[in-house]
């Protein structure tokens, strides 16, 4: 038989995505118990509104209906929805709306009936007295007096205040010999998950427990939760998270659907499903970024930047989800980015409004900071005349400074900046193209370069960093089990919803056993099958998943190699696993068949001393700091300037996410990322009309890009690998988003500085670039 | 939603005023009204079944009647909500002499629209109501037309709808609506 290859670091294929492209995997709505019901929810029309009364009677006569239920009906028999986050006002959060409805899209009511579209019908026959109140809209206008209070408890639509400031600040800025000070905003986005939210309950009367199927990134923190919204015990809850077609973050929750399926479920003894329409995850599933930014950054003459001082006015929406007034802070506490700037001083206002509720959206406050920090640079560029290249050397965290302490404390492991901006400008030509634009120019075409380079948080990272009321920390688990035919069985406890890691972690695996990998399998998103597990978010799985992977198969090494040492009789120190055996590492030919110390592990027909039967082994991986993977990417746009249209014309991206385990999951995390960040520079808008409507409530009025819309992406890798982690992985779920948005506007601003244009805010709709260049020509002529 | 214009139909300036003020007569003439009840001289209720879109519903609502200066002028207050959404807001009327016993009639409304009615058709809303508006008028310009021969003209959605059409293709040819 033919060696086998070693797979960390191959482009092994999605073992996923054969079941997925034929249509034979298994999503929440392929399931279907006997006796199954179906739940539709009546939604708030209103952004702010005292509910006078609802009346159920006509949808409860309803042929086919079984319940219907309001928030008063539901009282206190379902918990808050939790919020794990500090923060100074935290609302009740009712799983259906008591005595007022804070956005568009709150649940009101919620009806069970014998098929779907009986439930969709009797929503139409609830009859709610609405008295509308004004709403709220405006983050800034939100803190003014006189404004509607969102929760009129708390006296003020403010959630929290943050202030940090860096020792050694005020000197840093008193160091500057220029400044700086405008104002950006980071619009909301909706993260567009191809699966929208799903879930069936089911409550077995007999035995006392409840499974819940929910198309989630958290099965067991959301256990957890729903164990207390319940009062149930943890172990009578069965979560089971099976094909999820994409979060983003937005799954990365725990909604009032969930605990409404259970409870009805309880309440009916049979099964409840539950399928988000499009249009109600667009309203009612959490948003994403939404700030507004006053920036004030200190620099010298030779484009040094000194300091940089921020205030974020931060949309929370009118409650605040599982981690909400979290997100914001990986923004501040990132603004400096990959630049060595002595002072950052920031205050975050997080902000009550009547919209739906932000959380964590691909890169969950780091796109944010990015975003900042990219274009600040640009800005001094500008103001300068210089280079933004040049800008950027000049303020790079020298690779020879890792690991590297920022002015508000965090630690970078490892980095090497100024070695993928040399890539990424190698690759893409940057002088040449420098001379391109300028003879475009003279032709009167608008060709713009837009670099960004940037660096970010993953694998957080020790639980002290997680909110103090998270149940489960920054850690992550892994069994590995060698049944007895010799397969490998991998139980992780994250959850994947797109990423890959039944690849990944069989290559991890199967390395580790010298095994092939389809001999392993990988199983996932069951809490009754899987240890208890944190779950898939913040690009946490490789760095954190994946080891704890490595460090369950060490321990199994250990006890194979015990009983291949007995039986070999060499000291067990010096075997390797290799081609399916055990092995001398000095001499491979002398070995020993993995199956026969398989057979040895279950048979047990000569006990081994010291050595128990069987062979399984459970590992918790808590890091001891977070991961920074970084990279450098670069825009080329063209802008038609009769009609604001932009056209990308090449897209570069170097990324650093450490060690790869899989170079091709690697690129398309990379390509979906930048697809989706381009999607925010160029198109994306959640927008709320004054009076709180949501405006862009389908997929014709939001505008998430097109295959046609994205350009083709030119890839490639440098590797810094991190001393954090044994894998030496830093994660790249993010990176692309990350990167991207301040690349694509960084280069459009460019193709706009003939017209003296210095700045326009996302997303740069044709509209907006046309308007910006009549308004500059009549400057000009004026 | 902001909708303003203007439309010129067929008789003296009181003549429109005394359609205008007739609530039984605007019931029959208004498109999609499916109850009409008067609860004073100035208000009335009843419900509307509009459709925008893939959004179609019945809206059951309260119309209130203010400022009114015969023969010229009325601010019209509307109140309504259904199934697909709510709407709220108010509109003015303004009737102006013109030659040839015609009357000009000049409109303007400012209306607050919520719910999935606003969430899928908002793209849509304005030209419904246009439409609407459009095909009230043709109706309202036959009307005017047969009681002036002292006769009754037939109203019907689809009649109406034609009657709105043939205004249009006309008022592409002449410049004027």
């Amino acid at each position: 038989m033919a060696a086998l290859p070693k797979f960390i670091g191959e482009r092994v294929r999605r073992r996923e995505d054969p079941r997925l492209i034929t249509g034979t995997g298994t999503y929440v709505d392929d399931i279907k118990l006997p006796g199954m019901l179906h739940a539709a929810v009546m939604r708030s029309p209103y952004a702010h509104a005292k509910i006078n009364s609802v009346d159920l009677s006509r949808a409860r006569n309803h042929p086919g209906v079984i319940m219907a239920l309001s928030g008063e009906d539901i009282g206190d028999k379902i918990g808050s929805l939790p919020c794990v986050a500090p923060a100074q006002h935290v609302p009740v959060h009712p799983v259906l709306a008591r005595g007022k409805v804070r956005f568009v899209g709150e649940p009101v009511a919620i009806v069970v009936a014998e098929n779907p579209y009986v439930a969709r019908d009797a929503i139409d026959l609830i009859n709610v007295e609405f008295d509308p109140l004004p709403a709220v809209v405006d983050v800034e206008k939100a803190l003014e007096s006189g404004a509607p209070l969102v929760h009129e408890e708390f006296g003020t639509n403010l959630v929290t205040r943050a202030e940090v400031t860096s020792p050694g600040f005020e000197k840093a800025m008193a160091e500057a010999q220029r400044t700086l000070k405008f104002r950006l905003i980071n619009q909301r986005l909706t993260p567009t998950m191809m699966e929208p939210r799903a879930v069936l309950a089911n409550w077995e009367r007999g035995y006392k427990q409840l499974t819940l199927w929910s198309s989630t990134q958290i099965p067991h923190l959301l256990r957890s939760q729903l164990a207390d919204m319940l009062k149930l015990p943890e172990n009578k809850i069965r979560v089971i998270a099976p094909e999820v077609g994409g979060g983003f973050g937005a799954k990365l929750n725990v909604y009032p659907e969930e605990a409404l399926c259970a409870y009805l479920s309880m309440e009916l003894n049979r099964p409840v499903k539950w399928i988000e329409t499009r249009r109600e995850n667009m309203a009612a599933t959490t948003h994403g970024r939404d700030h507004v930014t006053y920036v004030e950054v200190g620099f010298k003459n030779d484009g040094t930047i000194t300091a940089i001082k921020a205030k974020f006015f931060c949309d929370m929406g009118a409650y605040l989800h599982l981690l909400t007034p979290a997100i914001p802070g990986f923004t501040g506490l990132m603004a400096t980015g990959c630049y060595k700037i002595a002072g950052l001083s920031f205050e975050q206002n997080l902000v009550f409004t009547n919209k739906m509720a932000t959380d964590a959206y691909r890169g969950a406050g780091r796109p944010e900071a990015t975003y900042l920090i990219e274009r600040t640079v640009d800005m001094v560029a500008a103001e300068l005349g210089m280079d933004p290249a040049e800008v950027r050397r000049k303020n790079f965290i020298p690779k020879d400074a890792f690991p590297y302490t920022t002015p508000v404390g965090l630690q970078f492991d490892s980095g090497n900046y100024e070695a993928a901006l040399d890539k990424a400008l190698e690759m893409v030509g940057y002088q040449k193209l420098r001379q391109e634009q300028a003879e475009a120019a003279k032709k009167g075409r608008y060709i713009g370069i837009g670099l960004s380079t940037y660096v970010e948080i993953c694998g957080i990272g020790p639980s002290a960093l997680l909110p103090p009321k998270l149940k489960g920390g920054g850690w992550e688990s892994a069994t590995i089990r060698i049944e007895p035919d010799c397969k490998v069985t991998v139980l992780t406890g994250t959850s994947p919803h797109g990423q890959g890691e039944e690849t990944t972690f069989a290559q991890i695996a199967a390395d580790a056993f010298g095994v092939d990998v389809d001999d392993v399998t990988v199983i996932h998103g069951d809490t009754a099958v899987v240890q208890y597990g944190i779950g898939t978010f913040g690009s946490r799985t490789t760095a954190l998943g994946g080891t704890a992977v490595l460090m369950a198969a060490q321990k199994l090494q250990d006890k194979m190699k015990k009983i291949a040492s007995h039986m070999m009789e060499v000291p067990p120190e010096q075997l390797i696993f290799t081609n399916r055996t055990i092995a001398l590492a000095s001499d491979p030919s002398k070995s020993i068949p993995l199956q026969k110390v398989v057979e040895a592990a279950y048979g047990y027909k000569q006990p081994i001393p010291g050595v128990e039967p069987g062979l399984d082994a459970n590992a918790f991986y808590e890091p001891s700091g977070c991961t920074f993977p970084f990279g450098a990417h670069v825009c080329v746009v063209e802008v038609d300037p009769e009609t604001g249209v932009v056209k990308v014309l090449r897209y570069v991206a170097v990324d650093d996410c450490g060690k790869i385990i899989n170079p091709l999951l690697v690129d398309g995390q990379i390509q979906g990322g930048i697809a989706q960040g381009l999607g925010q520079a160029l198109y994306e808008e959640t927008v709320y009309d004054e009076n709180g409507q949501l405006v862009t409530a389908s997929l014709m009025d939001y505008a998430v890009p097109k295959a046609t819309m994205v350009p083709r992406f030119e890839l490639a890798n440098t590797v810094t690998p991190t001393h954090i982690n044994p894998l030496g992985v830093k994660g790249v779920g993010e990176a692309g988003t990350i990167g991207s948005t301040p690349a694509v506007v960084n280069a459009v601003i460019d193709a706009l500085k003939p017209f003296g244009i210095r700045h326009l805010d996302m997303p740069l709709k044709p509209e907006k670039i046309w308007r910006a260049i009549q308004q500059a020509k009549q400057t000009m002529k004026g | 939603m902001k909708i303003s214009g203007e439309q010129t139909l067929s008789a003296p300036r009181e003549q429109v005023w005394e359609l205008f003020n007739d609530p039984n007569r605007l019931a029959r003439l208004i498109p999609g009204v499916e109850k009409f009840e008067t609860v004073s001289p100035d208000e009335f209720t009843g419900t509307i079944s509009v459709g925008v879109a893939a959004v179609k519903g019945v809206y059951s609502g309260r119309v209130k009647i203010e400022e009114r200066r015969a023969p010229e002028y009325y601010k019209i207050f509307i109140d309504g909500k259904g199934a697909q959404g709510f709407m709220r807001g108010y509109g003015t009327v303004e009737l102006v002499p013109k030659d040839h016993n015609q009357t000009l009639v000049k409109y303007s409304g400012d209306v607050q629209v919520g719910g999935p009615i606003m969430q899928v058709g908002q793209r849509m809303l304005e030209g419904v109501a246009k439409m609407m508006l459009g095909q009230f008028f043709a109706a309202a310009d036959a009307e005017l037309k047969a009681s002036a021969k002292g006769t009754v003209a037939r109203q019907g959605i689809l009649l109406n709808f034609w009657r709105y059409l043939v205004r249009l293709i006309r008022s592409l040819f002449t410049g004027r609506q």
